[in-house]
C-alpha cells in the first residue's frame, strides 16, 4: 500500500513599502556609489589597487542600471513564493527465500512487510531584504520500517537525501547543505558542503563545490542487506565495521562555455577522499556543436589522474534529416578498471579496454506510430565481440494518450551468455479517470541460469484519479524466473495532490 | 510450441489490427480562407475579417482569445454551425494557453506590436496541420525582459511551476528520444533551468541506489519512461553488466554489488558460497579458455562485484609480491601514490 501527498501553496502579498524602496533604488544606488568612490579616493592605497578598485566599480555600476530596471519591472505585481510538500507511503508484503544459501544450510523463508515513507519539502522564490525571489529551500528524505517479525538488529532505516538552501543573485548562485555533485568527473556524489556558481559573462560559467562525503547507508555498515544472523557465515567481520566520515571529503570545479543552445564545452575536475585515502581523482572534458536542427555532435572524456590514463571517452552525433526521423551514431571506449574506486585492489589490475560502436534510429512513421531501432557492436579485450540491439514500436491508434500499445524486442550478446527478450505493453483509459496498464516480458537465455532457460514477467495496474486531488493505483505482478518458480507481488498506492486545488 | 513461439504471432496480429485503427489527425481551421481568400471590399454581405473578428477577449483570460465561441461561426455559417463547432473542438489538443501566465491585452498595447497579431502568430494563416499554432517560446525571447529571465533560469514569471511540471519542453531542452543520453550534460550546464521543474529528488529517483524501493516499483504505470531495471533484472543483470559495465558504474559501485551478493550467498566473503566459476578457473589445473586471468582482463568490474573487500580481497593472496600469481599491474602502469599508501600496503608490505 502506498500514499502520496503533495501540495503547493502560493502566497501573494503586496508589500507597498518594499515596492516604494525599489522605485527609488536606482537613485539610491547611484548616490551610494558616488559616496564610496569619494571615500576610497581619500585612502592611501597603491596605484595598482586603486586601478583594480575603479575597474571593479565600473563593472559593478554598469550592471546596476540593468538590474534596477529589472527590479522596477518585477515590482509590478504581487510578491509570490511557492511551498510544495510531498509525502509518499508504500507498504509491501512478500515472502522471500534467499537462494542459494550457504551449502548445507536450510533455506529459510522470511516474511517481510516493510513500509517506506518518502517526504519532500520545497520552498521557491523567498525574498531577501534587497532581492526578490532569491532564496529556495529543499528538503527530502526517506525512511523504512520493517513491520513483520524478522530476525534483524535494526528495523528502522532511512536517509536524508537533500537539505539545502539556494541563494540566487543573477550572476552568482550559492547552495549550502546536503546536495549533489552529478555527472561528468563527479559521477553521482552526495555531500554536505557548499557550491558556488558564477556567470562570468560571454557564455562562461564556473561552478565549484566542496564538502564532506555523505556515506551511503549501504557503505555505513557493510553487510547492510543481510537478513538474519549471518555473521558466522562471513570470512571477515569487515562488513560490520561502520565507516567513518572522517577523512571523507570531496571538491571539484567545472568551467563551461555556451554559445546559444547549440555550441558549448566544459572542463571539470573532481577529487574525492575516503577515510583519508584517495577514492577518485578525475578530469573530464565535454563539447557539443550543432548545425541548426539538422545535426548535433557531442563528446566527452574522463581522465583518471591517479592512473594517468583515459578512463572513458565517447562521441555521438544526432541527425534529423527530416522532421519525422532522428538518427544517432555513437562510439565509446572504456577502461573498466579505471572506473573503480582507487581504493579498490582490482582497480590497479591489468585489464583490456572495451570499445563499442553503434547507432539508433527513431522514425515517426505515422502520426500515431513511432518505430525505434538500435544496434551496438562491442569489442572486448582479446578480440571477443558482443552486441546489443533492439526494435520497438509504439502505437497510439486514436492519436492521443487514451490508448498506447508498445511492442519491443531486444537481443544482448555478452561474454559467456546472452538473451532474447520480448516486451509488450498496453495502456488504456477505460473511463474518464480510470487508466489501466498491462505489461509482459519474456526472456530466453542462451545459457541456462540455475537450470532455467526462461523468465516470464506479467504486470498490470489500475489507476484512477478520484477528483479533488485524490488518486488510487492498484498493481500486481507475477514472475517466473531462474531465481523464483513463482513470485507474486501486489501494490496499492493512494495519492493526494494539493496542486490541483487552487487557493 | 514454446511460450515465446506462441507469444509472437498473437502480438503481431493484435498489433496489425491496431495499425488499421490509426485515426487521421484533425484538420487545421482554414484561416487562409477566412482571412485572405474572401471577396470582401466589394458590394455584398461579406465583410473583411481580421484576427480580432473572431478572437476576441474581454479580459486577460488567454483561453477566450484562443478559442472563439461557436456562436461567432454561426453568424456567417447559418446552416452548418453545429458541424463547424465540433471540428474546432478537435483542435484543443494543441491548447497550451492554460499553462502560461499571459495577457494578450497587455502585449497588444505595447508600442512594439501596435495591436498586431502577426508578429507573434506568423504562419498561422496558411498552416494546414501538424505543429501547434501557438508561437514557440523562442518568439518570446525577442523581448529583452523574457530573454534575461531565461538566461537567469527563471520560468516562474510566465509559468506556474505546477503547470510546467506537467508539460514537456518542446523548443528548448526537448525531452525527445535522445534526451536520456544528453540530460546529464544539460543538467550540469543549465542547472537553473532544469531546477524550474526538477528537484534533486527527481534525480535520485533513477540515480540514487540507496533507495530501497527502486523506481520501477514505485511508478509501475509509467510504461514509456526508459527505466533501466525493467522486467527481470535479477536474472538479466549479470549479462547486461558484462555487455557494458560502464553504464552500470554510473550509478553503482562495487560495494553495492557485493552487498547484494553477500546477502544471496554468492560473494567471496561468504563461507561456503556457491561458486559460479567453471572448471579450470583457478588452482592446480587452471588454464585454457576458462582461466580466470583471461576473464579478469576482459571484465574486471564483474570480478569486483564479488571480490572487492579491501584488504580481505582474496586476489591479494596470490598476486602480492613473492606469490605465484605474478604481477597484476599492466605494462607501463604508474600511480601518483607512494607505496606506503594504505591501499598499496595491502600487497606491498613496507
Amino acid at each position: 500500500m502506498s500514499g502520496r501527498v503533495s501540495g503547493i501553496a502560493r502566497v501573494d502579498s503586496r508589500q507597498a513599502s518594499q515596492r516604494s524602496k525599489i522605485k527609488v533604488r536606482r537613485e539610491e544606488v547611484w548616490s551610494r556609489v558616488r559616496r564610496v568612490r569619494h571615500h576610497a579616493a581619500a585612502l592611501t592605497i597603491s596605484v595598482h589597487a586603486r586601478a583594480h578598485f575603479w575597474a571593479l566599480s565600473v563593472l559593478f555600476t554598469s550592471a546596476l542600471p540593468a538590474r534596477a530596471e529589472r527590479l522596477a519591472l518585477e515590482s509590478e505585481g504581487p510578491d509570490r513564493y511557492e511551498i510544495r510538500a510531498e509525502s509518499r507511503t508504500y507498504l509491501e508484503l512478500y515472502q522471500r527465500a534467499l537462494l542459494p544459501g550457504p551449502g548445507g544450510m536450510l533455506v529459510v523463508t522470511d516474511t517481510l512487510a516493510p513500509i517506506h515513507e518518502y517526504v519532500g519539502l520545497r520552498v521557491y522564490g523567498l525574498d531577501l531584504p534587497n532581492r526578490r525571489d532569491a532564496l529556495d529551500v529543499e528538503l527530502s528524505g526517506w525512511a523504512r520500517y520493517d513491520l513483520a517479525d524478522i530476525d534483524r538488529a535494526d528495523r528502522l532505516d532511512g536517509d536524508l537525501t537533500s537539505a539545502n538552501i539556494r541563494l540566487d543573485f543573477d550572476w552568482l548562485g550559492l547552495k549550502a547543505g546536503r546536495q549533489l555533485a552529478a555527472g561528468g568527473a563527479a559521477g553521482y556524489s552526495r555531500f554536505d558542503g557548499v557550491s558556488v556558481a558564477l556567470e562570468l559573462g560571454h557564455g562562461l560559467g564556473l561552478q565549484t563545490y566542496a564538502g564532506l562525503v555523505v556515506i551511503q547507508p549501504a557503505a555505513r555498515r557493510r553487510g547492510y542487506f543481510l537478513l538474519g544472523s549471518a555473521a558466522d557465515s562471513l570470512r571477515t567481520n569487515l562488513f560490520f565495521e561502520e565507516e567513518s566520515r572522517a577523512g571523507s571529503w570531496l571538491a571539484g570545479a567545472r568551467l563551461n562555455y555556451r554559445l546559444g543552445s547549440r555550441f558549448g564545452g566544459a572542463l571539470a575536475y573532481h577529487h574525492q577522499q575516503r577515510g583519508g585515502e584517495l577514492d577518485r581523482s578525475r578530469l573530464a572534458a565535454e563539447a557539443n556543436a550543432g548545425l541548426g536542427t539538422l545535426v548535433e555532435c557531442a563528446g566527452r572524456a574522463a581522465f583518471e589522474v591517479d592512473a594517468r590514463a583515459l578512463a572513458d571517452a565517447r562521441v555521438f552525433c544526432d541527425l534529423s534529416p527530416e522532421p519525422s526521423l532522428d538518427l544517432t551514431a555513437e562510439a565509446l571506449h572504456t577502461e573498466p578498471a579505471l572506473l573503480l574506486s582507487r581504493q579498490s585492489v582490482l582497480g590497479v589490475f591489468s585489464t583490456d579496454g572495451f570499445d563499442e560502436l553503434g547507432g539508433r534510429a527513431v522514425h515517426r512513421l505515422l502520426p500515431g506510430l513511432v518505430l525505434e531501432g538500435s544496434a551496438y557492436l562491442a569489442r572486448h579485450g582479446g578480440g571477443e565481440l558482443g552486441s546489443r540491439s533492439g526494435l520497438s514500436a509504439k502505437l497510439r491508434p486514436e492519436g492521443t494518450d487514451r490508448l498506447l500499445v508498445s511492442l519491443g524486442y531486444s537481443r544482448v550478446i555478452a561474454l559467456q551468455n546472452g538473451y532474447h527478450a520480448l516486451r509488450a505493453a498496453l495502456r488504456r483509459r477505460l473511463w474518464q479517470s480510470l487508466t489501466g496498464t498491462l505489461e509482459g516480458y519474456f526472456y530466453s537465455y542462451d545459457q541456462a541460469i540455475r537450470g532455467s532457460q526462461n523468465s516470464i514477467v506479467c504486470a498490470s495496474t489500475l489507476h484512477s484519479e478520484l477528483g479533488s486531488g485524490f488518486g488510487v493505483l492498484l498493481g500486481g505482478s507475477v514472475t517466473s524466473s531462474p531465481y523464483a518458480r513463482l513470485d507474486a507481488q501486489t501494490l496499492l498506492r493512494v495519492s493526494y495532490d494539493l496542486a490541483k486545488v487552487e487557493k | 510450441m514454446s511460450v515465446g513461439e506462441r507469444f509472437v504471432p498473437v502480438l503481431g496480429l493484435a498489433f496489425g489490427a491496431l495499425l488499421a485503427c490509426i485515426e487521421e489527425p484533425p484538420v487545421r481551421f482554414p484561416h487562409a480562407v477566412h482571412l485572405a481568400d474572401q471577396q470582401c471590399q466589394t458590394k455584398g454581405p461579406e465583410a473583411c475579417l481580421s484576427c480580432g473578428s473572431c478572437h476576441q477577449s474581454s479580459s486577460s483570460n488567454t483561453r477566450e482569445m484562443s478559442l472563439p465561441k461557436p456562436e461567432l461561426c454561426s453568424s456567417c455559417h447559418k446552416d452548418s454551425g453545429v458541424a463547424i463547432s465540433s471540428q474546432k473542438s478537435a483542435q484543443t489538443q494543441f491548447d497550451f494557453s492554460s499553462t502560461i501566465r499571459f495577457s494578450h491585452q497587455r502585449h497588444l498595447a505595447m508600442p512594439e506590436l501596435l495591436g498586431q497579431c502577426v508578429p507573434c502568430h506568423a504562419g498561422v494563416a496558411y498552416a494546414t496541420g501538424g505543429a501547434s499554432p501557438f508561437p514557440p517560446m523562442e518568439k518570446c525571447f525577442e523581448c529583452h525582459e523574457h530573454k534575461s529571465q531565461w538566461d537567469s533560469g527563471r520560468c516562474a514569471p510566465c509559468h506556474d511551476r505546477k503547470d510546467i511540471e506537467r508539460v514537456l519542453p518542446v523548443t528548448f531542452l526537448q525531452h525527445d528520444s535522445a534526451f536520456l543520453r544528453k540530460h546529464g550534460a544539460l543538467a550540469r550546464s543549465q542547472e537553473k533551468v532544469c531546477a524550474q521543474c526538477h528537484t534533486q529528488s527527481d534525480c535520485d529517483d533513477c540515480h540514487d541506489l540507496t533507495q530501497r524501493l527502486r523506481v520501477e516499483r514505485r511508478l509501475p504505470e509509467e510504461l514509456e519512461r526508459n527505466f533501466v531495471h525493467r522486467g527481470d533484472p535479477l536474472a538479466s543483470h549479470s549479462i547486461e553488466a558484462r555487455a557494458g559495465s560502464a553504464s552500470c558504474m554510473r550509478c553503482h559501485d562495487t560495494a553495492s554489488c557485493d552487498d547484494c551478493h553477500l546477502e544471496r550467498g554468492v560473494s567471496a566473503n561468504r563461507r561456503l558460497a556457491e561458486s559460479p566459476h567453471p572448471p579450470g578457473w583457478m588452482g592446480s589445473f587452471a588454464g585454457g579458455s576458462n582461466f580466470h586471468g583471461n576473464a579478469a582482463r576482459r571484465d574486471i568490474v564483474s570480478c569486483a562485484a564479488c571480490h572487492d573487500q579491501g584488504p580481505a580481497t582474496n586476489c591479494i593472496e596470490c598476486h602480492k609480491p613473492g606469490a605465484y600469481g605474478g604481477n597484476p599491474h599492466p605494462g607501463g602502469w604508474q600511480s601518483a601514490r607512494a607505496q606506503d599508501d594504505a591501499m598499496c600496503r595491502y600487497c606491498h608490505e613496507p
